[in-house]
């Protein structure tokens, strides 16, 4: 059985990637070794810190090979699936929202989920932040130390009892999420947080946890009962908001028609100038047929580039090499938090995005690489990471049409 | 502030503390003074072994028989940061063959333990090991958390009425015609100046020894000389692995709590506060690491960072340019042979494993250049409690597993068993008292006190947690948090830098998009600029 499409990848990019070919009828496939960034993203799609990134890149960005058009195209896209999937993802493109992190700064995003949405800080209202006593990853007064110094009319933190958590060990945000998704639940949170909510500010921000599978619908029912505005904070992975995206997006490009299959070891090679791929699992290797190949197995975080002892740096599945120092100590910054060189590391492309061999020609004229293994970017410093992720993504399955 | 003591003590290394505690158990008034935190220089910096001896036997059989009699000894007044490892000496196929007899004969005349075993003995119980070893001798090395052991010394000294003060910097020592009387200087926490006057005053500032010498007038040349060493992301051997071979580069493989830590290397530098970790010393590692287990490469380096020994060069002697060439042994001066400067001593050189002997004769001089006869009680006095066991992280499992969550979830009280460093198990309980104990909002701290942060994720997620608790604990002005959190950071950047590839790298990307992308902590206002090579921090 042969596909149109192959994706390599269960990220942002090949997931979104798979929804696009889906809907267009393409008889698609994704593998993947395992899920991708998703779960420990914000949740957020931020397209750039500096709208101007998009408006003029520079020649070797990911964004000057897949265009503007892409851009408006993929956010226009994604947005239409998220409402959809009843999860509707607010904001519009060259514009950005600024919202308050886990440690009081703030941070940019261009789409939001509506459950962020109230935290926007420039909103005038007063607004406080509230932590779960016995939830380690959220400092409500850490946060609100470093808020108020910026912002006069936040209020002191206010602690919300949450009910049942587990009682043997920690529990994590995915804890928290799948309880707010029972409505008897909430109605128990209603009545343990009347109390200390009284004389406290309309507009409540909340480690991202108000549920996996029903958000808005819990952040609903909660605001009412209270008379209140509700806003998550995103914070220390596992990531519920992106959670619910990898869910609605995995969701959307099954219902239609495309096959999932994540586990395997996936393996390519470029057989006579033609990508070719491979799954192994535990042992078993089979080989699938496509008509165009699409690598969005992401950067050195995801699995998607491997860097060696001696210097070597190449992509995972194909073997592809990137262009890098030999002198590791040429990859990173002296300080912690950078920049560091080695975030442009990746695959260099066309406007096909077609990855580049050594001598800048096609590796294989069947292949694309999309997302965070595309070289040129330092996502961190340019807050782009989900907008290559979604444009390139869009623009790949733009070329095989 | 201004206080008189008998004894003055300063550096709060392995050499210092010893010194403190033998003194205040002679009965001294003694006070010990130290710039940074507990094991911050070298004792803290080193790969954690506690001699058989064995190393030393041919070249310095001096220093062999004293770290035999002295690991004996410490494995009984110290037991809860030692663990009886056992110790392997194997001959690697590129080791020169002749060298496994003289060791063995050099074993006997300097009665350091030894028993021959077979390559196919020593490879039962190290499995990694190289099969190409020819030879294979058992000693009594062992493996020491020199963190939990300068914490108890201090925790001692202080049960026998000794003062220890951290974070307070000598600036000037004072002299009264060619006697010293006493030093000032500044507590860094509190900015205040201090003067404290001292019969006498014990320099045992190790690698930064030359500088004490030097404010009293005096020329001490001890040469930094640096040792690399690199952390693996778990236990590879379960037994200290010496190679049978002359003492020379990435010799040595130590099983340390969770991980296994090669070392190391040697070279000398002019400055012990500040020195790059270099790509080629990383290679040389990994590359002697492979001839001891030869999928060494293939595990995860967890980070590299380096210790400045103290090596006394004699300027009478000729100029020597191998620092592993200059004397491991102590040395002991007189500045007032020495120099004609009287009221002061120091001790330089010198091992971990032998500190308590060097304590010892350093107080015996002291003793007797103030005319006073005080019998030595170290060898016979416990530094741990009578019922002190081995502290092991699984230890810290069984305990968390038999008293957690009594405290009912819904409470207002966040549980106490709460786990922060999943990594090293460092509970709430654990930070809150510390940071009650010490004030200090120091991460790093913390760090050395609890190993928080020490394990695989290389504090990737407890740093968060624990500044919050900080914050919390102290109300502290935000700044101070923030900058703290990152200096955390950086000091655990520092030791990952040079080992950034495969596994690490990944990992540093994590790390980066927790701090960066999801807290956003690299726009958050500071109180101090973040230092690349940390030296001293105040808050």
């Amino acid at each position: 059985m042969a596909y149109d499409i192959l994706i390599i990848g269960a990220g942002l990019s090949g997931l979104f990637a798979g929804c696009l070919a889906a809907r267009r009828r393409k008889k698609t496939l994704l593998l993947a070794r395992g899920v991708g960034g998703t779960h420990i993203g914000a949740g957020t799609i931020g397209v750039a810190d500096d709208p101007s990134l998009v408006k003029r890149p520079p020649p070797d960005h990911p964004y000057a090979a897949v265009g503007k058009k892409s851009m408006q195209a993929a956010l226009d896209e994604f947005r239409i699936i998220c409402a959809e999937a009843g999860y509707p993802m607010r904001g519009e493109p060259g514009k950005n929202f600024s919202l308050p992190t886990a440690t009081g700064a703030a941070r940019h995003a261009c789409l939001i989920p509506e459950t962020m949405i109230a935290g926007d800080l420039s909103r005038p209202e007063p607004f406080a932040l509230a932590h779960f006593p016995g939830f380690r990853d959220f400092s409500a007064a850490f946060a609100a130390a470093n808020i108020r110094l910026q912002i006069t009319n936040h209020q002191l933190p206010i602690a919300l009892p949450l009910p049942h958590l587990p009682i043997h060990r920690d529990s994590y945000a995915t804890d928290i999420a799948r309880l707010f998704d029972r409505p008897d639940y909430r109605n128990e949170v209603i009545a343990a947080w009347e109390p200390s909510l009284a004389g406290a500010p309309k507009r409540i921000g909340l480690p991202a946890a108000l549920g996996l599978q029903c958000a808005l619908e819990a952040k609903r029912h909660i605001e009412s009962a209270l008379g209140l505005e509700l806003f998550e904070i995103p914070i220390l992975p596992p990531s519920v908001p992106g959670l619910r995206l990898f869910n609605l997006l995995r969701d959307d490009f099954q219902n239609h028609g495309g096959r999932l299959i994540i586990g395997p070891t996936v393996k390519g090679r470029i057989e006579n100038g033609t990508a070719a791929v491979s799954a192994d699992t535990n042992g078993r290797v089979k080989d699938y047929k496509a008509e165009v190949v699409i690598l969005a197995s992401g950067g050195f975080l995801n699995g998607g580039l491997i860097a060696k002892f001696d210097g070597a740096i190449h992509d995972s599945v194909f073997g592809l090499p990137i262009e890098a120092p030999a002198q590791r100590s040429a990859w990173t910054s002296e300080h912690f938090l950078g920049p560091h060189p080695f975030a442009k590391f990746g695959l260099r492309v066309n406007k096909t995005l077609q990855p580049l061999d050594a001598n800048g020609k096609p590796a294989a004229p069947n292949l694309r690489a999309i997302g965070s293994i595309l070289a040129g970017a330092d996502r961190l410093s340019e807050g782009s990471r989900e907008g290559i992720e979604l444009a390139s993504a869009w623009r790949a399955v733009e070329t095989t049409a | 502030m201004k206080l008189s003591t008998e004894i003055l003590i300063l550096g709060g290394g392995a050499t210092g503390l010893g010194a403190a505690w033998d003194a205040a158990l002679r009965g001294f008034k003694t006070v010990l003074l130290e710039k940074g935190d507990l094991a911050h220089g070298t004792s803290g910096r080193y790969h954690g072994l506690l001699h058989s001896g064995g190393r030393y036997v041919l070249r310095d059989p001096q220093s062999a028989r004293e770290c035999a009699a002295e690991n004996a000894l410490l494995r009984r007044l110290m037991p809860s940061c030692i663990e009886d490892t056992g110790g392997l000496f194997v001959t690697a196929p590129a080791d020169p063959a002749d060298y496994a007899d003289q060791f063995f004969a050099a074993c006997k005349t300097c009665a350091v333990p030894v028993i021959e075993t077979s390559p196919a003995e020593a490879l039962q119980r190290e499995p990694l090991l190289n099969p190409k070893i020819t030879r294979a001798f058992r000693v009594e090395d062992a493996s020491c958390d020199s963190f939990d052991a300068l914490h108890l010394l201090a925790r001692a000294v202080r049960a026998a009425n000794g003062e220890v003060m951290l974070r307070h910097r000598v600036t000037q020592i004072i002299r009264s015609g060619n006697r010293i009387v006493g030093v000032t200087g500044e507590n860094l926490v509190t900015g205040e100046s201090f003067t404290i006057y001292a019969d006498i005053v014990l320099n045992c500032a190790g690698a930064w020894a030359g500088r004490i010498a030097a404010m009293a007038g005096c020329e001490v040349k001890v040469t930094p000389g640096k040792g690399l060493m690199i952390a693996m992301n778990s236990r590879l051997v379960n037994t200290v692995i010496n190679r049978c071979k002359p003492p020379s580069d990435g010799d040595i493989i130590v099983p340390v709590g969770t991980v296994s830590v090669i070392g190391t290397t040697d070279t000398a530098v002019p400055n012990p506060d500040k020195y790059a970790i270099e790509d080629w010393e990383v290679e040389l590692l990994m590359a002697e690491g492979e001839q001891i287990i030869p999928s060494f490469r293939q595990h995860r380096a967890l980070r590299a960072w380096a210790g400045v020994r103290p090596l006394y060069e004699d300027t009478k002697k000729e100029e020597q340019k191998d620092s592993r060439l200059m004397s491991r042994a102590h040395a002991l001066l007189d500045h007032e042979s020495r120099d004609g400067v009287a009221g002061m001593l120091s001790m330089v050189g010198g091992k971990f494993t032998t500190f308590r002997r060097m304590a010892q004769l350093l107080v015996d001089t002291a003793c007797a250049k103030l005319g006073a006869e005080r019998k030595c009680l170290t060898k016979d006095t416990l530094i741990d409690s009578p019922d002190a066991k081995l502290h092991t992280v699984s230890k810290r499992l069984a305990s968390l597993e038999s008293n957690k969550w009594h405290v009912a979830s819904s409470t207002a009280q966040p549980p106490s068993h709460q786990i922060i460093c999943e990594c090293e198990l460092v509970t709430r309980a654990q930070i809150e008292s510390h940071l009650r104990e010490s004030g200090s909002p120091i991460l790093n701290d913390l760090r050395r006190d609890l190993r928080l942060g020490m394990g695989p994720c290389q504090a990737g997620f407890c740093a968060y947690r624990a500044v919050g608790i900080i914050h919390e604990t102290l109300q502290l002005a935000p700044p101070i948090s923030n900058s703290q959190l990152l200096q955390f950071l950086q000091e655990r950047w520092k030791g990952e830098r040079p080992v950034m590839w495969g596994h690490s790298l990944r990992s540093l990307e994590f790390d980066l998009h927790i701090y960066r992308n999801l807290l956003g902590v690299d726009t958050l206002p500071v109180e101090r600029e973040i230092e690349v090579y940390p030296t001293e921090q105040t808050s």
